[in-house]
């Protein structure tokens, strides 16, 4: 959207490059998490775990869904305790734990597998599409990109490898047409200036309000 | 003057804390990974050690494993991003670590947790 007092403020040398459009949806929000398909990755490590939880118990919400969860903020042990607290409900969560193998040595279980955190996109993009094959889930979360890339300051070459990390996932990873990449961020670290747009299909931003309004009669 | 070592992959987070906590008093030195850290223990000296749990090398088991062969041996702060459980926290403590700290902190919360260290070993003197 280009406004004719914007062009006055643009110097000679630079272009619109990309033009974005927004809507603000909050009657439709509910329908589409309701609806969520695909890899769902968390842009900072802020997002608590027990609203990860309630983000998910949104998702298609009577539906047994099998969630892959690749952990770069919390441990498994940290998990079970959230967990205890705050079931999911119809979800089964399969673990992949980057974090707790850092401190000491732990076995694979059922539901959980440790693993060494990835250090660039090409090692994530190799530790979901193994754990995808393997489990075959209904939606994967990646808790945080923010491990990888700093969206705050993020220098040109990452966020171009960023963009052919997305690319290659859509190509890769998400077979089904109704598959999609959601960006999810929380407002706790302002607002972002760098949000990656492209090869993303929905980005939400989560805003938690802990406490009751309080009315005035 | 207290020692402080800052072992932190992050050459701005590991830069920033070494200028903050030069202007509290403490001498400083950096090292920027695990490697890196046990080449310059013995050398430096420090009382107090802040040590980032996910670097590039070695793990944090293999560094502490690997710091009971040196001959200096600081009071470890472990600075974080991973949420660990009550019980892991538990472990953490019974390997030797003194605090705990989670990233993003606010500088005052690591000059605090140092201090507290200071204190305690100016009580044991």
């Amino acid at each position: 959207m280009s406004l004719p007092w914007r062009n006055n403020l643009l110097s000679s040398k630079q272009k619109i490059v990309q033009v974005h459009y927004w809507k603000k949806m909050m009657k439709e929000t509910h329908e589409v998490v309701g609806k969520l398909h695909g890899v769902v990755l968390l842009i900072h490590n802020s997002v608590e775990f027990s609203d990860i939880i309630d983000f998910l118990n949104k998702i298609r919400d009577d539906e047994q869904l099998l969630v892959v969860y690749l952990s770069l903020i919390n441990s498994y042990s940290r998990i079970r305790e959230v967990l205890k607290e705050n079931p999911l409900k119809s979800k089964q969560l399969f673990v992949v734990d980057c974090v707790s193998g850092f401190v000491v040595e732990l076995k694979d279980i059922h539901d959980c597998v440790y693993r060494k955190p990835p250090i660039n996109l090409d090692e994530l993009k190799e530790l979901l599409l193994k754990n995808i094959a393997s489990q075959n889930p209904d939606i994967v979360v990646v808790d945080s990109m923010s491990q990888l890339i700093n969206f705050s300051v993020p220098t040109e070459d990452e966020l171009s490898k960023f963009y052919l990390f997305l690319h290659s996932l859509k190509e890769n990873i998400l077979g089904l047409s109704e598959d999609s990449i959601i960006l999810l961020y929380d407002d706790k670290i302002g607002q972002l200036q760098n949000l990656p747009t492209i090869s993303v299909d929905l980005i939400l931003k989560l805003e938690v309000i802990r406490d009751a309004p309080r009315w005035r009669g | 003057m207290t020692k402080i070592m800052i072992v932190d992959d992050e050459d701005d987070l590991r830069e920033m804390i070494g200028i903050m906590l030069h202007k509290e008093g403490f001498e400083t030195e950096m090292a920027k990974d695990g490697a890196d850290f046990l080449d310059k223990i013995d050398d430096f000296a420090p009382d107090i050690v802040t040590l980032d749990v996910m670097m590039p090398g070695l793990t944090t088991k293999e560094i502490l494993e690997k710091l009971k062969e040196k001959i200096t041996k600081p009071k470890i702060i472990l600075l974080t991003v991973v949420r660990y459980s009550e019980e892991e926290k538990q472990r953490l403590y019974e390997m030797g670590i003194v605090d705990y700290i989670t990233k993003p902190f606010e500088i005052d919360e690591l000059t605090n947790s140092i201090l507290k260290q200071v204190v305690r070993k100016e009580q044991t003197i």
